[in-house]
């Protein structure tokens, strides 16, 4: 697969959790969109300069990491919607407001969170390993890993 | 004694990172690693339900993705391409270009410029306009930053600027451009989409100026061509001027004024001296060792943006940082930082700190060894991150553009950062060998004679030492002294080839 073809399959696949990754920042739609597209724009820049990237979706979210940072201080912050309703198909009311408990106690538990503990969650969910993860938001990579024990312990606490 | 999986071994089997047969029997047999697996795994599989709900319901991006060929074409090209390079360009600006000729392109004023004043190269501030009124004509840096001496006809023209609410200092700049667009408040925009630039055109109302186009490269969304309209019919076109035929000359009719005040330079500091200036001072108070300060460089301006410092740390940089073209900002985060530090003690210990101790051979304690091995490491790698980040601050293509003795500066502060790392690599395996005294011989490698790979690998193998010291800190004494003194030699290795 040359680089194009693997740029194309990157772009399509990692798109939408990289926008998601920036909605986190509380970038609203449109700056989160267009941050996304500048990530892959530097991706392919920096694709066809090096040759080759040890692992282009890692790469992809360090970089949105720092463009997040910097454009959130710059424009003003939006609020995200925060609550996260039932699932599709859950129609049984017991069934939706057990699930509606939950969400809210695991919503309250990661507010509890320090922002890069929401971080280290978000990349080690998006399949980043310990060491991406430091490199993305800058922290060693002993950090990471009481980061995210901390926040699993709280979350285990929240939703039991 | 059995020992007890790491959190990392936990966290990674439970990804299905770590396929180990050992590992996964003594999760089964281990009543206390079995359970912390499968609290960390319950809250895990939460996270990621929610993660996965939160994304189905947030809002949609407002608008159409760009497809990957857009991307490519508008991707900045790399320094030094191949051939085959510009030819795949070529060949994907005709196709964009076929499928632009059938497809009408949408492009929004206001995205187009923000895009163009994130992608302006602060390398372009050195370069050189051209300015041409009715009345006057002149060669001049693209970017003014010092207070010169100024000719009448400069004047009329920062007049004419100024009465329009745009910036004299950097005219062909689409940060310029934007600030005085964004200055109007009632103002029609479109864009000319051509085969080689976006042409974008604003007419205001209630402003000195009739009308306003840009130019801006396609490719990198480079100003090329600034046009102004003013509305006592006034017109002002600013354009690049070539890169060695046109000298820099005042504004007409004063052509001697500049010449005759040599003591005062009009041209503008090459902007790699000037980012060059910035590391030397944030080198010089201790600000580039993992601090929080950003150096940004946008549309010919050097932002040094500072978030949540401490007071002194504040007070410090802004009576150090006072160069001219230089801006510095404080950023109090709205999540207080502190919340890091404030959080709860580190996890339970669970470690065999007795073991340690006796390991230790009474000359620390557990806590006392922990802390001396921390602060090493945190020492080591700050200077690592420090090192890598001024190698990718200033690459070759950057560091050509410096003078020698900008040069000799910037390898001071890279000498300075692998001095320092030099003693904490020392002082770090001056503790491992308390438990590991015998070493096994590390090779150098083979030198590189580039710094930037260089720095690079100092900071990889910082890393991975890093890495192995932690295992000393996990619930479990079952690191290995002998792996850690190892990763630790190697940095000792690589820093010998900066000697």
């Amino acid at each position: 697969m040359n680089i194009e073809e693997q740029f194309h399959r990157l772009y399509t696949e990692a798109r939408e959790d990289v926008y998601h990754y920036l909605l986190t920042f509380q970038l609203d739609p449109a700056s989160a969109q267009d941050v996304t597209q500048e990530v892959f724009l530097r991706l392919y820049s920096a694709w066809k300069s090096e040759g080759q990237i040890r692992n282009p979706r890692a790469w992809v979210f360090r970089v949105a990491h720092n463009l997040g940072l910097t454009t959130r201080k710059r424009s003003a912050r939006w609020e995200p919607m925060e609550e996260s309703g039932p699932p599709a198909g859950a129609a049984d009311p017991e069934h939706q407001t057990l699930h509606k408990e939950r969400a809210q106690r695991i919503q309250e538990a990661l507010k509890e969170l320090s922002s890069q503990q929401r971080q280290v969650l978000h990349l080690r969910a998006e399949g980043l390993k310990y060491r991406e993860i430091a490199e993305a938001i800058g922290i060693q990579v002993s950090t990471v890993s009481v980061f995210l024990t901390r926040a699993l312990t709280r979350l285990r606490k929240a939703i039991e | 004694m059995e020992r007890h999986c790491t959190p990392e071994q936990l966290l990674a089997w439970l990804d299905g990172e770590l396929a180990d047969a050992a590992l996964e029997a003594h999760i089964t047999r281990c009543e206390e690693c079995r359970r912390q697996a499968e609290e960390w795994g319950t809250a895990s599989d939460a996270y990621r339900n929610h993660l996965d709900r939160s994304k189905q319901e947030a809002p949609p991006p407002p608008r159409a993705w760009k497809d990957t060929t857009e991307l490519m074409v508008q991707a900045p090209a790399p320094a030094r391409g191949r051939a085959w390079m510009a030819i795949a360009a070529s060949v994907l600006i005709g196709a964009l270009a076929i499928w632009r000729f059938a497809t009408p392109e949408q492009v929004s004023a206001a995205e187009l410029l923000r895009k163009a004043e994130s992608s302006v190269s602060v390398q372009n501030a050195g370069s050189r306009i051209s300015v041409r009124s009715k009345r006057d004509k002149m060669v001049r840096p693209a970017v003014w930053r010092r207070v010169r001496v100024r000719g009448a006809s400069e004047d009329r023209l920062r007049g004419l600027f100024a009465s329009a609410n745009y910036d004299w200092d950097a005219p062909l700049s689409a940060r310029s451009y934007n600030a005085w667009r964004q200055s109007v408040k009632v103002r029609r925009d479109s864009v000319d989409v051509q085969p080689q630039m976006y042409v974008v055109h604003t007419e205001p109302e209630g402003s000195a100026l009739r009308e306003a186009t840009i130019s801006l490269r396609k490719s990198d969304l480079h100003p090329i061509a600034c046009h102004l309209q003013f509305r006592d019919n006034e017109e002002i076109e600013v354009s690049e001027a070539a890169a060695d035929g046109e000298a820099e000359t005042p504004a007409t009719p004063n052509s001697n004024r500049i010449a005759s005040e040599p003591q005062q330079p009009s041209l503008p500091i090459a902007a790699p001296s000037i980012e060059l200036q910035v590391a030397e001072v944030l080198h010089r108070i201790g600000a580039d060792l993992g601090d929080p300060v950003d150096i940004e460089s946008t549309g010919g301006t050097i932002v040094v943006t500072a978030t949540g410092l401490d007071p002194r740390k504040s007070e410090q940089l802004r009576a150090a940082l006072t160069i001219p073209g230089v801006e510095l900002r404080f950023v109090t985060p709205q999540q207080a930082s502190s919340a890091e530090q404030t959080q709860e003690a580190a996890p339970p210990v669970r470690r065999a700190v007795r073991d340690w101790e006796q390991r230790l051979s009474g000359r620390f304690t557990y806590e006392e060894f922990a802390d001396r091995v921390l602060a090493a490491t945190e020492g080591m790698t700050a200077r690592a991150y420090a090192l890598k980040a001024l190698a990718e601050r200033f690459p070759v293509s950057k560091e050509e553009q410096l003078s020698a003795t900008e040069r000799a500066s910037l390898e001071g502060i890279a000498a300075d950062h692998v001095a320092a790392m030099r003693t904490q690599v020392q002082r770090l395996d001056q503790l491992i060998a308390i438990l590991a005294p015998t070493a096994e011989s590390v090779a150098a490698g083979a030198a590189s004679g580039d710094w930037h790979a260089r720095a690079q690998r100092l900071h990889t193998l910082s890393t991975a030492a890093d890495l192995a010291a932690s295992a000393l800190f996990s619930p479990d004494a079952n690191a290995n002294p002998q792996a850690i003194r190892a990763a630790v030699l190697r940095v000792a290795a690589a820093l010998e080839e900066w000697r």
